[in-house]
């Protein structure tokens, strides 16, 4: 059988659960969803949005209420499926801390290829590759509250390639970091894109949404709109709205423009407004 | 609370001896053997024999006599105390001093004395253990050690499991503690004031956001734990085998030497207590 | 009024393999009725030098002074002390304990040794401040949604009206909208009572918008003090340190090294849009 040329294949998924005083909440609303191989996808919304609910699907932690999840045309409601699924979509979470189980770092990046019943030699490997690939080798064998939350993450993310997943699902993962841990972060990001893998990130920082292909925006369970930054970044007033922030250059960038100054708003960061003012040099 | 961060519990050492190759396995059962031998020593040639061999083991770890010495320190006071109330409750053997109703016999002397080495053996042997062995070695050496009661229901792979979280988050948990103690205390929780009633109740505010949070770190470790496979102990391989090879039955074999040593002196009457006396 | 450290070291597990020096040579002041930020790179001390100034973590040598009042001596009247200064750590929600809302604001105020009459007073504000209705005054505390439980936690702080307030990261893992709703309500709170607020904060945008003075710590030392414009047009120095400016200010110098005549610095956007248009104006007229 061949693999199917969408990796992660969600129609008309919606999410029902009871609230505290047992009303139905819809979290979710016929949300659709297709993501291909090696795209940075960004799911981008407020809290309440729906994104971790969404996130959840993904390695079917969570099931649908009503639509399908297919991964790797696998369906999240197969029970047979579930490891596979489970090993196809990595994820790390917002918590730094309690995503690490072991007493060493090392310990920690082999627990997932332990869980699939690797050989010895294999996972040693792999837990090379993986410190590598995170720049935390040096770290094998320090115990992991000794970290800080940008080094705590990157190790999770090493536990989870380690397992050599078809996609690495980031829910909040950067909500509770520091700008360092952040920066720290996206760049481990980077390089698993250099390397062919496929990321989704779910966040609410701007910052971190204009590196992406795509962008995904959710609000009160429905996706509101869906492109690329620029595209999506046009709909300031939706935006705001939802209770997400604006860069502040890209809202420069609109007053410049209403007042006549430039043609398009659709500058993301400080070089591009530079480049736009002076183009002359 | 500081200093806590830059100790791990269990306070390995990390050297490059025999001892801390040895199989983990082998280790547990070693001195579980040594400990029975120690409740079991017939007399001092048997003492001496297993103090020669404490001593012989932790040359050979490596281990600085201090980290030893500093390990014994807290019972340094049990051991004192256990020594005078032998020395004047027991009466056995000739009396060498009496005074009143105080009197002290020779055989209450050499109680005190057994009893006190008794412990300072027992302490040094078990920090010993987690001197030279990390603990994820520990865990995986009692998981081992436990599977075969697994026929009769005993979850060896989750209560090593629950060990290894468990010592992973203790400093975790003592950090939290410390923020919410420092917390509270701006609030103007006084942690020091009233009786003993009062005091339990003001440990409320630390007690309950502790557990709360500790509840919640459970809770999303658990689906931290299932996002990345696991299901529990069946299919799982380990990375860091347990290998046993030479230097465990070297070990086994000088271990089996002390014994027939004792055995032999003890059938042979010359070692015993009342030999002395 | 004011908070003055002098000459304050603090050195962690002294003469242990283990020791830190989280502040070296610290002196400053903080006037009383403004909104200091203080900022710095991860692990440059900017969490123990408030939790200093809150009374909670004595020093190794020096002197720590609030409005006059000595902290840290040993006959030093810790319930004085509690009333001047209130201090809200990081992801205060998680020191929430009591079984309803009403109890958990009510909790400091009982220590203080209030009257019920001003405890119902101050529960009333800080139900205002922390935007919750009084019919959540019964509720549990851990029924609240995210924000609201963060809210709930800075205002039973608040309700015990503290003269100096410090903050550790407030905003710390809100999304825009909760971290607006904290900030509009501490600068709120400041204007009305004229009390101080000191906050660490790592966004630099947020500081921009907020703070009358900044204190930069570095590696445990106090590398700046001055006001907001001061210290955000020293960029260079900021960066060496690891800091970022905000946006704006970042827009502004880029602008410069083009030749442009704006301002090193620019608060936020309406003053950057104006700075911007001034030039273009005389440009292309």
């Amino acid at each position: 059988m061949t693999s199917p040329t969408l990796l992660i294949d969600i129609k008309n998924l919606s999410h029902v659960f009871q609230g505290p005083e047992h009303q139905e909440i819809k979290a979710l609303a016929s949300v659709n969803v297709a993501i291909r191989p090696g795209e940075f996808v960004v799911i981008l919304g407020a809290n309440g949005s729906g994104k971790s609910t969404l996130a959840k699907h993904l390695n079917a932690l969570l099931l649908p209420s009503e639509g399908t999840v297919l991964i790797d045309g696998l369906d999240t409601i197969d029970d047979q499926a579930l490891w596979s699924i489970r090993q196809r979509v990595g994820m790390v979470f917002q918590n730094p801390d309690n995503q690490i189980v072991a007493t060493i770092v090392e310990d920690d990046v082999a627990f997932g290829p332990e869980n699939l019943g690797l050989p010895p030699a294999v996972i040693r490997e792999r837990v090379e590759e993986a410190l590598t690939m995170v720049g935390m080798s040096e770290y094998r064998h320090h115990a992991p509250h000794l970290l800080s939350g940008g080094q705590k993450q990157r190790v999770a993310i090493a536990g989870i390639v380690a397992m050599r997943p078809k996609v690495v699902v980031l829910d909040e993962a950067t909500a509770m970091l520091d700008p360092q841990g952040r920066r720290e972060v996206m760049t481990a990001i980077e390089t698993l894109r250099s390397e062919g893998m496929t990321v989704i990130l779910i966040t609410h920082h701007m910052s971190e949404a204009v590196m992406a292909d795509r962008i995904i925006l959710l609000g009160a369970g429905h996706v509101i709109a869906e492109g690329t930054p620029k595209e999506v970044f046009q709909a300031r007033e939706q935006m705001q709205a939802l209770g997400l922030d604006i860069p502040q250059i890209t809202q420069l960038a609109t007053l410049l423009k209403e007042d006549g100054w430039i043609e398009h708003d659709d500058i993301l960061s400080v070089e591009e407004m530079v480049k736009r003012l002076c183009p002359s040099f | 609370m500081n200093m806590l961060k830059g100790v791990t519990i269990g306070q390995y050492y990390p050297a490059d001896s025999m001892i801390h190759k040895m199989d983990a396995r082998f280790k547990i059962i070693m001195i579980l053997l040594y400990v029975i031998a120690l409740f079991t020593a017939a007399g001092p040639i048997s003492y001496i024999l297993m103090i020669l061999f404490a001593i012989f083991v932790i040359i050979s770890a490596k281990i600085p006599y201090r980290l030893i010495l500093r390990g014994l320190r807290p019972i340094l006071w049990i051991v004192g105390f256990t020594l005078i109330l032998h020395t004047f409750s027991t009466q056995e053997g000739t009396m060498i001093w009496q005074w009143s109703r105080f009197s002290i016999y020779n055989g209450g002397i050499i109680r005190g004395v057994m009893m006190g080495l008794r412990l300072i053996l027992l302490i040094s042997i078990t920090s010993l253990l987690t001197l030279t062995t990390t603990p994820i070695d520990l865990t995986d050496g009692l998981e081992a050690l436990l599977k075969p009661f697994k026929k009769i229901g005993l979850p060896a792979h989750e209560l090593a499991m629950m060990m290894t979280i468990a010592l992973r988050f203790v400093p975790t948990l003592i950090e939290e503690a410390d923020k919410i103690i420092k917390a509270q205390t701006a609030r103007g929780a006084d942690f020091e004031e009233g009786g003993l009633i009062a005091r339990g109740k003001s440990m409320l505010p630390i007690l309950v956001p502790l557990f709360i949070s500790a509840f919640r770190r459970a809770d999303d470790l658990a689906m931290a734990m299932e996002a990345r496979c696991y299901r529990g102990g069946e299919h799982r391989t380990k990375m860091k085998e347990l290998k046993s090879g030479f230097r465990d039955y070297l070990g086994l074999a000088s271990l089996t030497l002390l014994f027939l040593l004792m055995a032999f002196f003890r059938f042979a009457q010359i070692d015993s207590w009342q030999a002395l006396l | 009024m004011s908070i003055i450290l002098k000459d304050v070291n603090l050195t962690y597990s002294p003469g242990t393999p283990f020791s830190a020096d989280a502040l070296i040579d610290v002196n400053l002041e903080i006037e009383s009725n403004q909104i200091v930020a203080v900022i710095g790179h991860t692990g440059s001390g900017k969490s123990t030098l408030v939790q200093v100034m809150a009374g909670l973590q004595k020093p190794s040598s020096g002197e720590v002074l609030m409005d006059d009042f000595v902290m840290y001596k040993k006959n030093t009247d810790r319930k004085k002390l509690r009333r001047k200064v209130g201090m809200a750590f990081q992801y205060p929600e998680h020191q929430l304990f009591e079984e309803t809302v009403e109890r958990e604001l009510s909790f400091g105020l009982v220590k203080q040794g209030r009257s019920s009459k001003e405890i119902q007073e101050q529960i009333h504000k800080a139900m205002h401040f922390s935007k919750l209705t009084d019919d959540m005054l019964i509720r549990s505390p851990f029924e609240l949604s995210g924000g609201q439980m963060r809210r709930l936690a800075i205002a039973s702080v608040i309700a015990m009206e503290p003269d100096y307030l410090i903050l550790d990261e407030p905003t710390a893992g809100l999304d825009p909208a909760g971290r607006d709703e904290i900030l509009d309500g501490l600068q709120a709170w400041q204007e009305e009572t004229k009390k101080t607020v000191i906050l660490v904060s790592h966004s630099m945008e947020d500081v921009a918008k907020l703070a009358d003075q900044i204190l930069v710590l570095a590696n445990g030392r106090l590398l700046m003090s001055g006001s907001t414009a001061e210290i955000f047009s020293r960029s260079s120095e900021l960066q060496q340190v690891g800091l970022d400016v905000p946006q704006m200010t970042a827009l502004m110098l880029a602008l410069r090294e083009k030749g442009w005549d704006v301002p090193e610095y620019a608060m936020n956007v309406e003053e950057a849009f104006h700075a911007i248009r001034m030039v273009l104006r005389r440009t292309r007229s």
